[in-house]
């Protein structure tokens, strides 16, 4: 339950864009399920670290 | 990471002009998750050394310098290195609070002394990275 609110899908039912920074400047924005793999990805590749997907939705805001 | 352009060392990296902060796990060796994440972003590396430690961010934080070939990586953009004093405290106690531009001066005075005492190090840093770090003081144990 956490996680679709933190996704902001609108009462209709679509999906909010989330754009989600990471402390190094690199950012990202999409769907709930676009950002938390493009940041995952990011994550593991740039700084070797793994992010939950709460984590990730934890730094979304809306577009 | 660092490299040369026109003889003006530079800063670049995935993350731009900010710190390039990796995570190491509890089984994970320092040197070897630095050179793979390098060598996966940017390139295989002419050098991973580290250089320094402070406290930050929950943790122990460790430096590296990274230098690259010139020319390498030239997708990503890099930024000038200037000067910087080196953050001091007591004979026994780390300095409290330590800049980006004070951790890159002290580790290009870390490769200076390298550049002179370390065969393998002088062997793979070019001439023109060798000149240029004669203008550094070399100064490798700030905290002894």
């Amino acid at each position: 339950m956490l996680i679709s609110a933190r996704m902001g899908e609108s009462e209709s039912g679509g999906a909010r864009i989330l754009v989600v920074r990471c402390d190094c400047g690199f950012e990202v924005r999409g769907t709930g399920d676009e950002v938390v793999e493009r940041m995952q990805d990011h994550a593991r590749n740039v700084h070797n670290m793994t992010a939950t997907r709460e984590q990730v939705l934890d730094r979304a805001t809306s577009a | 990471m660092l490299r040369l352009n026109d003889g003006v060392p530079e800063l670049a990296g995935p993350c731009g002009p900010e710190p390039w902060y990796l995570e190491v796990g509890p089984d994970e060796d320092p040197v070897e998750v630095v050179s793979r994440l390098s060598a996966n972003l940017l390139g295989p590396p002419l050098l991973a050394h580290s250089t320094s430690w402070r406290r930050g961010r929950g943790g122990v934080i460790l430096s590296f310098i990274v230098v690259i070939a010139d020319g390498q990586a030239p997708d990503f953009e890099g930024m000038p290195i200037g000067r910087a004093e080196l953050a001091r405290n007591s004979a026994t106690e780390a300095a409290r609070s330590i800049a980006a531009a004070q951790v890159i001066e002290h580790g290009l005075r870390h490769l200076s002394w390298l550049a002179k005492e370390d065969q393998v190090v002088k062997g793979v840093l070019s001439d023109e990275w060798k000149r240029l770090l004669e203008g550094y003081v070399p100064e490798p144990f700030q905290h002894v």
